[in-house]
């Protein structure tokens, strides 16, 4: 019992800690004078260094859901739909969250390192001992470039995924190009990448803020660094399903689905 | 402890005559139940160098820490160059900080950054106006000045223990403080290079001007670079003097520490 209220005590601490961290971005990120320079190195790192990573994960999910797909449809003999059925199965769920996954992976815990890292060597007192805001240098830009980039990383997956399933579909039949595009887009609604594409952004923002107070607040030397990074990539991609639970429930109760 | 030895009182008559530019008075800081600092005093006067001596956890990182606004304390008066750094706004406190130069432990130079980088980045926040060509300059005297020009464009991670803390002492006095707050310099170092950086503190104290609080368990550091010595014991400035004068005192608390420490 006692364990189970320490526990609830840590979680709402937790919590609690995250929501002020969340309310300072704004607070600070709204104060001039913005660090451009620092926000646009790391839309960079976030946004074109994940591109491989994101790139060869959107080109496996749709090969792989294009194949696995396949039978199901035969079966009815709908093997014609499979373009549109992978299309929008990528667009508007599984692009979004793959993609998010990867990048609560990739760039949340390198946040989390990165930041505990500078925190337990004194890097970021040293800023802050400088007269710089180490918060508007190091968190305010980092949450920013990373809500930024992730709805570019999420159409660019989009697009190779949807690559991908063109390669898929023509592994065993013989579609066209023309053909292949026209069935996509007569599937594919605004309605359909729309929800996706803001959904993108709260995920972005998400792991950036998650990942940025893993490693703001870590402490004990370099096993806290350690704990840091993993924690900020399970927090980050819990959050993720949770924002896309309370998405689809938006867009259900707008009539979008 | 007041020693009534003549030298000390010279000493202290001298440097009474310089502008106080820090003042800390009855500083308390607790962590949980252990109080590290119970009615800490200190007075620095313009030019002159202070050695706070302690144990490990003393509190004497603490104690700087303070008076940057690092952290805060649960009780007393911290005035760093006319200003109750209580009382500052955040803006103020930034720009007071500024007129601070504090060298950590580990030096903490910014990884990501190159040599240059790490020495340009408080003068491309605080002083705009500057063109490239003339913060490349300043760059360039600093490193001149702590004999690593040719590592400006080498990165933290290529460094020896030695060279980065000649980096972080660049680093802290480029933008020209008027007080310097130096944590524990010699620590991870061998003794000849901790030499050298206490020879290279002296160095550009006289070339910059600054008044120092330097913090540490090192007695050699203390004898090379010190004006005054100050005994952090028990959370409490227990002993001032010169350091012969406390290496010579009769107080049977002082006369153990030195012996533990030596």
């Amino acid at each position: 019992m006692a364990s189970i209220r320490s526990q609830l005590k840590d979680f709402f601490h937790e919590a609690g800690g995250m929501a002020s961290f969340t309310a300072r971005f704004f607070t600070e990120g709204l104060r001039p004078r913005f660090e451009w320079e620092e926000f646009f190195k790391q839309c960079y790192i976030i946004g074109y260094k994940s591109l491989p990573l994101v790139g060869i994960t959107g080109f496996i999910m749709g090969l792989v859901l294009t194949v696995q797909s396949r039978p199901t449809l035969a079966e009815f003999g709908a093997e014609s739909w499979l373009p549109s059925m992978v299309a929008i199965s990528v667009v508007r769920e599984i692009g979004p969250v793959i993609t998010a996954l990867i990048c609560a992976g990739k760039i949340g815990s390198s946040m989390g390192a990165e930041l505990g890292s500078m925190k337990v060597t004194e890097q970021i007192d040293a800023m802050e001992v400088s007269g710089t805001n180490p918060f508007k240098y190091l968190v305010v830009t980092r949450v920013m470039a990373t809500a930024l980039m992730l709805p570019v990383l999420v159409v660019i997956s989009d697009f190779i995924a949807l690559y991908a399933t063109y390669v898929g579909v023509n592994l065993k039949d013989v579609v066209s190009t023309k053909l292949f595009i026209n069935q996509i887009f007569e599937a594919l609604e605004y309605s359909d990448f729309l929800p996706a594409f803001v959904k993108s952004y709260f995920f972005g923002f998400a792991i950036g803020i998650v990942g940025c107070y893993k490693g703001y607040n870590s402490s004990k030397g370099t096993e806290g660094v350690g704990r840091s990074a993993n924690s900020a990539v399970v927090v980050a991609s819990l959050l993720v399903f949770i924002l896309d639970l309370i998405a689809v429930q938006i867009t259900d109760s707008m009539g979008l689905n | 402890m007041n020693l009534s030895d003549s030298t000390y009182s010279e000493t202290l008559a001298k440097k009474s005559a310089g502008e106080v530019v820090l003042e800390i008075r009855d500083l308390h800081k607790s962590f949980g139940e252990k109080h590290v600092l119970q009615g800490f005093d200190l007075k620095l006067h313009r030019g002159e160098n202070v050695v706070v001596l302690g144990k490990s956890g003393s509190g004497k990182s603490v104690l700087i820490k303070c008076v940057v606004g690092l952290l805060n304390p649960d009780k007393g008066y911290i005035n760093v160059l006319g200003q109750d750094v209580s009382t500052l706004s955040q803006i103020d406190l930034d720009r007071m900080r500024v007129k601070i130069g504090f060298l950590f432990q580990n030096s903490a130079l910014y990884d990501s950054m190159t040599v240059h980088e790490n020495l340009e980045f408080p003068m491309r926040r605080h002083w705009v106006h500057l063109t490239p060509e003339e913060t490349l300059k300043i760059v360039e005297d600093a490193l001149t000045s702590v004999g690593l020009l040719n590592a400006m464009n080498m990165m933290p991670s290529e460094l020896s223990g030695g060279m980065r803390k000649r980096v972080g002492l660049a680093r802290t006095l480029i933008m020209r403080p008027e007080i310097v707050l130096y944590d524990e310099p010699t620590t991870g170092l061998d003794s000849i290079t901790g030499s050298e950086i206490s020879q290279l503190m002296l160095d550009l104290q006289e070339k910059y001007k600054t008044s120092s609080v330097i913090i540490s368990h090192d007695m050699h550091v203390a004898k090379i670079t010190s004006n005054r010595v100050v005994i952090l014991l028990d959370g409490i400035n227990y002993a001032e003097g010169t350091f012969d004068e406390l290496r010579n005192s009769a107080d049977p608390k002082v006369k153990q520490f030195f012996q533990t420490m030596i």
